[in-house]
């Protein structure tokens, strides 16, 4: 019965996102750190990329449901919302694994690493707010089943 | 989950080293010295970045490879110091003075991002354990 507390809703949507934020920070850490290190080339995970691969995941689920079919074969090697994985987003036993992609043509520097700072930040603090955004929905599911169970506000 | 921090402390601590070499260049900008006798003018020291950590042996964060030492001497005529050559030169260290301020205030800014990468990595951190509450 709890199981559907759990996963169903928008909580399994929301442990994808606050996985993906997490693991993608690291890798902009990682650009930030080394925008002085010649040869370097920036590398990144495409969020766009995800969030279409979220939505799909999740209109697959809303199909799954409509149709009567249980949540069989629609959960991931991790226990958590089944999503198509590519090439740079890898899903497996052990959680979200991202390889992230180089990018940047490096045209400005003769080392190709092109420090592009602004881009880089505006990445870094897009990446924190989605995932304030994804926790702080996620507390709030919690909080009404919070609710529920006590049967009081 | 800390994996962010070790990365942007890397790079922290390798602005840090790079800060170093800067003011000991300036520091050395007028000692003299003679090339052919036993006191010889001060390098020219230049941090080396390189990708990865082994501090934690990781292979993402920022390290310093190597510091550079470069010979790039120039002669003032100074006939009456005991450090002159036969010519009457004392020899300095190159050191141009705008090109380490602006290496200094790369440093500085480098610096400062990586603890904006911080306190995000922070930020996240909190709100996650708000979860919880």
């Amino acid at each position: 019965m709890f199981d559907r507390f759990v996963s169903g809703g928008n909580l399994p949507a929301l442990e994808r996102v606050l996985q993906f934020t997490s693991a993608r920070q690291s890798i902009i850490a990682n650009n930030i750190a080394n925008m002085e290190t010649p040869g370097f080339r920036p590398a990144d995970v495409s969020a766009t990329a995800f969030q279409t691969s979220l939505a799909d995941a999740i209109d697959n689920r809303k199909r799954a449901v409509a149709a009567g079919v249980a949540n069989e074969g629609l959960t991931a090697p991790d226990g958590g919302l089944a999503m198509d994985g590519s090439e740079s987003i890898r899903i497996g036993a052990d959680g979200m694994q991202l390889t992230p992609e180089p990018i940047g043509d490096g045209i400005l520097f003769h080392d190709g690493n092109d420090r592009n700072m602004e881009r880089i930040l505006q990445s870094l603090t897009e990446n924190l707010l989605t995932f304030r955004f994804a926790a702080t929905l996620a507390r709030r599911h919690f909080a009404s089943v919070d609710n529920a169970i006590r049967e009081r506000l | 989950m800390n994996g962010a921090f070790d990365i942007s402390a890397s790079a922290l601590v390798a602005n840090r080293i790079r800060m170093d070499a800067i003011a000991a260049n300036l520091a050395a900008a007028d000692i003299g010295g003679n090339p052919d006798g036993p006191k010889k003018p001060p390098m020219i020291r230049e941090a080396i970045f390189q990708v990865g950590d082994p501090a934690t042996g990781s292979e993402t964060g920022v390290h310093v490879e190597d510091i550079y030492l470069m010979q790039s001497w120039v002669p003032r005529h100074q006939p009456l110091s005991p450090l002159a050559d036969k010519d009457g030169n004392v020899w300095y260290a190159d050191i141009n003075p705008v090109e380490q301020q602006t290496n200094m205030m790369m440093a500085a800014r480098s610096y400062e991002a990586n603890i904006a990468a911080i306190e995000a990595r922070k930020s996240m951190i909190s709100a996650a354990l708000e979860m919880l509450a």
